[in-house]
């Protein structure tokens, strides 16, 4: 694997970024409106070909910081820089062609193929949003391509999306993604919602596409050893706020964030003399519409003291590389 | 190159072309419930009957020949020279002067009181009149005839006329959300806060004399809320779909998105609507006809048959006809548009309940 840490220049650059929703539903509705911080100051820089995962709990902010980074939504504070351009500032127009370079796979491959169209009929939308005027040989190599390279045979061209299994629907996600040649693809959850034989297919299929087209990757999962396989650095999230950043080995080798090491120890082990001692979390995630104050993490944490409660911890560098956000050395 | 490779069986070359056989797979699907096309064929028929009106009931002839001069569709062009003649004074003056004539199936016009000779008031159905005759002795069958023409006008007309205004509303606010919602939104609910036939109804009143065109554009600009808010709601549906999200994230144009895949996506409802709502409005142009504010009486519509009814007790056929004619149209538009939504739906697999 290429050291993605010796490349000084990030290809995607999310700085301090914040995202708040209003929550307008309900009673809350009488009470005026309330405040969810999806994503609170999250800063994460991603190099040219280099792999990202991004996990953590449901509902902690991933998904939306992943579509804050490739411009499909705007942060409410903060900054997301592309190749040394801030997206943030650019007009609606631009913006939207910009956000060619950067593509999006989904956890659901049933609802990210519109039902209605071919797969000839989505592949041929993306290339032409790319090359709205490519001939319509070039326009059938490319397709060829496309297809050849998430592993479909042309026979396939004319199918509708529910005539498709999910491992075949997702592979087309892929090629949709890749028709426009993006530089950087979030991946959401994509392998989530697979059986596990077809897991390992789109993890294998991912790895090959990362390792021949040199695209960037952020890669939201779950699941934390695909992680492992597929990632360079991981960062984890808790309640919108990244709490853990470190390249994948010293990562699992030693984790430094209570958090971290009860996602960690929840792995369950095929070999039993490899199980870890479980770290058991107390309590439910607390509800992102009231946060606790000082540390997010501190109702839950066996470590906490007094001012965990009062006073959040800023990210810093534990180890070369390995960035943390808790007030002790653990 | 392309053949041979085709006939090398190695790899099939990608066809690239339009998204062709969607259409001819919709008719399929569609043709393939018995139901389906039974309403179909019914209702072809009838928009046949609104379209040949003069054609399959006229009190003049098809074509015919009399005195040397040959006429051609008199039913139609209403030449001066046959202006005092029905197409029985016609075939008398043919048997006696030479020449030929071609009769309408139906040989009297829808207007035409009193058929010489024939035609009694309130007669019931006999071999000249297969549907009878109303209280001025026009032959009932030949008012069914052009009524059709006032209920498909009515009934299509008003309903691309909504829809169109509809859909238009009810997506750009979705779409766009934020202040053009809202006033679409008030627009809607002011519309809808109006008993819509007693808005119609006070609307032909303060018109005044009215005429199908006008009838049209009373029920399109009435009743297009329904369709506004369904539009609306589809698309907001829609608009969260993944999907969509990837063709943002292609950066392509939000009125592209919006035309070709949350449109094509929200419009299954709103096209069952769409065609309930040809039934629905045929009734209301029949009701209107039935109080006295539709089409004037001279012009034949279904309603204005039933209105004749009234007062003729005992004269079943004033009711009976035009009110099958009615229920059977009706029906068929609703079987039409229950057969199209599940043929539209690309997960239908022909199931019904």
């Amino acid at each position: 694997m290429v050291d993605p840490l010796a490349s000084a220049a990030p290809l995607v650059e999310a700085r301090e970024v914040s995202k708040i929703f209003a929550a307008k539903s309900g009673i809350s509705a009488l009470s005026g409106t309330r405040y969810v911080r999806a994503v609170d100051r999250a800063s994460l820089a991603i190099g040219p070909a280099e792999t990202v995962g991004l996990v953590g709990e449901s509902g902690c902010g991933k998904s939306t910081l992943g579509r804050v980074m490739i411009g499909l939504e705007r942060p409410s504070a903060g900054s997301v820089v592309f190749e040394g351009v801030n997206l943030t500032a650019l007009s609606a127009h631009r913006l939207r062609r910009s956000r060619r370079h950067m593509q999006i796979v989904f956890q659901d491959p049933a609802s990210s193929l519109d039902p209605r169209y071919t797969v000839r009929d989505t592949i041929t939308e993306a290339i032409r949003a790319h090359h709205s005027r490519l001939p319509r040989r070039k326009l059938a190599a490319n397709l060829a391509a496309l297809l050849d390279m998430v592993g479909l045979p042309l026979t396939s061209l004319s199918r509708l999306p529910h005539e498709l299994s999910n491992g075949e629907r997702q592979r087309i996600a892929i090629a949709r993604a890749l028709a426009v040649a993006p530089r950087f693809i979030v991946a959401d959850e994509p392998v989530a919602s697979l059986d596990v034989a077809t897991q390992a297919q789109i993890v294998g299929l991912l790895a090959d596409l990362q390792r021949e087209l040199g695209v960037a990757f952020l890669f939201i999962a779950h699941d934390l050893e695909v992680v492992r396989f597929l990632c360079h650095r991981v960062a984890v999230m808790y309640l919108g706020r990244i709490v853990e950043l470190a390249p994948v080995d010293a990562l699992f080798d030693r984790s430094r964030h209570p958090y971290t090491r009860a996602l960690m120890a929840a792995v369950l082990s095929p070999d039993p003399d490899l199980r870890r001692e479980p770290v058991l979390l107390h309590g439910d995630p607390p509800s992102p519409l009231d946060p606790p104050k000082g540390c997010h993490f501190h109702p839950r944490c066996r470590h906490a003291q007094v001012r965990c409660s009062l006073l959040g911890p800023d990210l810093r560098e534990a180890a070369p590389g390995h960035l943390v956000a808790c007030h002790f050395d653990l | 190159m392309r053949d041979l490779l085709e006939r090398l069986g190695r790899i099939p070359v990608p066809r690239i072309g339009r998204p062709s056989g969607r259409v001819r797979r919709i008719v399929r699907r569609f043709a393939s419930q018995p139901l389906n096309a039974a309403g179909f064929v019914f209702l072809a028929l009838v928009a046949l009957f609104a379209l040949a009106a003069d054609l399959i009931a006229s009190d003049k002839p098809i074509a015919c020949r009399l005195d040397g001069t040959l006429y051609v569709l008199p039913c139609i062009a209403r030449p001066a020279a046959l202006a005092d003649d029905d197409n029985f004074t016609i075939e008398r003056a043919v048997a006696a002067r030479g020449g030929w004539t071609l009769l309408p199936p139906v040989p009297f016009g829808p207007t035409q009181a009193k058929v010489a000779g024939r035609a009694g008031r309130l007669g019931g159905p006999s071999r000249a009149h297969p549907f009878g005759t109303d209280d001025l002795g026009r032959d009932v069958l030949a008012r069914m005839v052009h009524g059709a023409r006032s209920a498909m006008l009515v009934g299509f007309g008003s309903v691309v006329l909504y829809a169109l205004i509809g859909i238009l509303l009810g997506a750009l606010a979705a779409y766009f959300g934020g202040p053009t919602d809202r006033v679409v939104m008030r627009l809607i609910e002011t519309l809808s806060s109006f008993p819509s036939l007693f808005l119609i109804l006070a609307v032909q009143g303060l018109l005044g004399v009215s005429t199908l065109w006008q009838l049209v554009a009373v029920i399109g600009l009435t009743r297009w809320s329904d369709v506004a808010r369904l539009t609306r709601g589809e698309v907001l549906r829609v608009a969260t779909e993944d999907y969509v999200t990837a063709a943002r994230a292609l950066g392509l144009h939000p009125l592209h998105i919006l035309w070709r895949h949350v449109l094509p996506n929200s419009m299954g409802p709103v096209l069952v609507a769409c065609t309930f709502g040809v039934a629905g409005a045929i009734l209301i142009e029949s009701t209107l006809s039935f109080l006295g504010f539709g089409v004037p009486p001279p012009t034949p519509s279904w309603g204005q048959l039933l209105t004749e009814a009234f007062g003729s007790e005992g004269s079943y056929w004033l009711t009976l006809f035009p009110g099958v004619a009615l229920f059977a149209t009706i029906v068929s538009i609703n079987l039409v548009g229950e057969g199209l939504r599940e043929a539209v739906s690309p997960k239908a697999r022909g199931a019904r309940l």
